[in-house]
């Protein structure tokens, strides 16, 4: 079962490349749309909160960070963790109003509703890559651009499925139940704080080292940090922990939208 | 090979005290069940070839717009089985899927990728969808600057340029200016010859009849009847119209005529089964007037004195209007204006133009008057009865009270109409031999030598 699944998950979505192509740039668009700047305030945005943290954290606080993190450029230091949180968090959170926000498509129309969800995860994954741009020009201004960043290649993609797998639970939840905003909302602002972005997680008191290692987004912002910073590699343990996630989130994700998406015309 | 193959389908909407209950049932192994179920539509079985056309008739909440849903793949049948071997372009709702920040340029390609069009194969669309869509430069406008009209447009000329083995169409002739419908009737019949097979629901009855080769009439969710237009269409009108005698309301006093109708072609029996003083006005648009009488009831009647709902062209139709004066009237006079579904006024008259003034009212009378006649042949579609009391002569007179729109009457053609209306001819045609024609001198007239004349 579940492999014809996949088969015709593929199938469909190769089918559907130009109605995914045309919904990211949909997407990509509908953030710019009547503005004039359009597509270079996805460049703006990043730069000024570099700028910002510089100023913030470098000039005004003189933040010197734990001789045991690494690197002293707090900055850099920051942004490599907020990148992949502001991808993740994105796409959750926006994945969640993908079916219940296009109800008339839903209703009105024949269209694979899963690939509502792909297309906001690709639609963020651009702006990602944008921000990743930037922190390579800020890393070849500041710092320096190292092998490690192959690392890169194996965080991405998790990065994209995990947060693929929690949009399809959450967008399908959605539908159902019109809490799922609201508390994810509550849920994000926990998570965020509770993920070493803006401290390290060397700083950490033992007794809570337990909730860094079992937090998937904790490991993912360290494993950026080694990509980009050479900062020590995430251990062993956290990596299955996160792989385990990964898989969980995606499954569970899949099979929930599979098996709620007969009842969505119905619903909305 | 059958395009659409539909055998038994059903729906039944679960009904469900709260969302969560749903997602409960559907993540349920050991299917209990949490809602009440609905039928929406229940049993329907039917088949369609290419190039056939199937109207979906039906009163309001009779399950046509769920069927169609069904058919168009966006529901799924509770029981029953379908099968479609075709594209389907589907019209649920117009301009579902367009997005009113974009421009209609790039609403286009979003809607034909969702129907499988890679943009190249769209771009060479392009120029006809703007062509038939007529929306000139507003194409690379947003969506919202449009007109209904221009929005209306665009989604038609989209849904039919795409290619459809199968064009679904749920009501959205009724929408947009008489030009362009008819231009959307012209092209549904064009796309049928070309063998695309067409479903759709209307309340327009007229365009079933023009389009629909067959027709199934929905009732609480079932086929009630499934035949030839030509069968099912009659009998869904004398259902409605008996439908309607009933529910006008019980007479609440008696009066006396005040002018013999045997003339009137009402028979005095028929004129038993209508209440003498009417107390229900269908429908209010815009009312004004000084408040010294009030029209309590309006309603149009058959020659049998049912009550109607629709009339053929040329039928006779009788429109009784009940006045209360609520104050003395010293020269009363009613009457009403009949106007077409554009709001323009097609004719109207009143009991004094016509030549019968009515007797002075005092506070509390209460007057029924009728205005019977052949209904004029015009062309299909609604018309309104905007009835009127007034205080005066033809030139100089006070409203006491108008009510616009009060009264509507579906008028069914009988014959094909071409224009507004059709007007009763007689037709003669003479051959002419070459060569034989001669002008008199002064007068401007030919005659010829042995006329062969048809007549009509």
């Amino acid at each position: 079962m579940g492999i014809t699944w996949i088969g015709s998950f593929l199938r469909n979505l190769t089918a559907n490349r130009n109605l995914l192509k045309n919904l990211i740039l949909r997407d990509l668009k509908q953030r710019y749309v009547g503005s004039v700047g359009g597509f270079i305030w996805s460049f703006v945005h990043p730069v000024v909160l570099l700028v910002c943290y510089t100023f913030v954290f470098s000039v005004v606080l003189r933040l010197r960070l734990d001789p045991r993190v690494g690197t002293e450029n707090f900055p850099l230091y920051l942004f490599c963790g907020i990148l992949p949180w502001f991808m993740f968090q994105d796409t959750v959170i926006r994945s969640c109003g993908a079916i219940t926000d296009n109800s008339a498509l839903i209703t009105k129309t024949v269209i694979p509703s899963e690939i509502l969800p792909i297309a906001i995860t690709l639609s963020n994954l651009v702006h990602h890559l944008i921000g990743l741009t930037i922190l390579l020009v800020a890393l070849l201004l500041f710092h320096s651009i190292h092998w490690s960043i192959l690392w890169l290649l194996l965080y991405l993609p998790i990065l994209i499925i995990f947060a693929q797998g929690l949009g399809w639970l959450v967008s399908s939840l959605n539908v159902f139940f019109r809490d799922t905003t609201q508390m994810l909302n509550v849920l994000m602002v926990f998570w965020f704080w509770f993920t070493p972005v803006f401290y390290p997680a060397e700083m950490v008191p033992d007794s809570f080292q337990t909730l860094i290692a079992v937090n998937p987004m904790a490991t993912l912002v360290s494993g950026y940090r080694t990509a980009f910073l050479q900062l020590s590699q995430p251990g062993p343990e956290q990596l299955l922990v996160l792989g385990g996630w990964t898989l969980a989130a995606f499954l569970v994700g899949a099979l929930l939208f599979r098996l709620s998406k007969p009842g969505f015309a119905d619903v909305l | 090979m059958s395009l659409v193959s539909a055998e038994q389908i059903s729906k039944c909407y679960r009904v469900y005290g709260s969302p969560s209950d749903h997602l409960k049932e559907l993540l349920s192994f050991t299917g209990k069940t949490h809602h009440s179920p609905f039928w929406a539509v229940r049993d329907v079985s039917f088949e369609l070839e290419r190039g056939c056309c199937l109207g979906i008739i039906g009163e309001n909440g009779s399950g046509k717009s769920t069927l169609l849903s069904i058919i168009a793949g966006v529901i799924r049948p509770t029981e029953g089985s379908l099968e479609v071997n075709g594209r389907i372009s589907a019209l649920l709702e117009l301009g579902s899927g367009f997005n009113l920040e974009f421009t209609g340029r790039e609403n286009i390609f979003l809607n034909a990728s969702i129907l499988g069009f890679s943009d190249s194969q769209t771009r060479e669309r392009i120029p006809s969808i703007e062509k038939f869509a007529e929306i000139g430069e507003f194409v690379d406008l947003p969506l919202k600057t449009y007109s209904t009209g221009m929005f209306v447009r665009l989604a038609f000329a989209v849904a039919i340029h795409l290619d459809p083995d199968i064009l679904i169409v749920d009501e959205a002739l009724s929408v947009g200016d008489i030009f362009f419908q008819q231009r959307c009737i012209r092209k549904i019949q064009q796309l049928k010859r070309e063998g695309v097979t067409i479903l759709f629901v209307s309340h327009d009855l007229a365009a079933v009849r023009s389009l629909a080769d067959r027709t199934i009439w929905m009732d609480h969710g079932e086929a009630r009847m499934d035949g030839p237009t030509d069968d099912v269409v009659p009998k869904y009108l004398a259902a409605m119209v008996s439908k309607g005698s009933r529910e006008v309301m019980e007479t609440e006093t008696v009066g006396q005529a005040l002018e013999s109708s045997s003339d009137l072609g009402v028979s005095p029996e028929a004129l038993n089964r209508i209440p003498d003083f009417l107390s229900e006005v269908p429908n209010i648009d815009h009312q004004y007037g000084n408040g010294k009488a009030k029209i309590c009831g309006i309603g149009a009647f058959s020659r049998e004195g049912h009550s109607l709902a629709s009339a053929v062209q040329g039928d006779l139709v009788c429109i009784r209007i009940s006045i209360e004066f609520l104050e003395p009237v010293a020269s009363p006079n009613v009457g009403f204006m009949l106007r077409n579904r554009l709001g323009e006024d097609v004719t109207g008259t009143n009991a004094l133009f016509e030549g019968m003034p009515l007797a002075a009212a005092r506070a509390g009378d209460r007057i029924s008057v009728d205005f019977t006649m052949d209904f004029p042949l015009l062309k299909a579609g609604f018309y309104y009865f905007s009835p009127a009391v007034a205080d005066g002569s033809l030139d100089q007179y006070d409203m006491c009270e108008w009510l616009d729109n009060a009264l509507a009457l579906e008028i069914v053609e009988s014959g094909t109409t071409y224009g507004q209306l059709r007007v009763p001819m007689r037709v003669r045609a003479t051959t002419v031999p070459q060569g034989e024609i001669h002008h008199k001198d002064t007068e401007k007239t030919f005659t010829t030598k042995t006329p062969r004349h048809q007549e009509d």
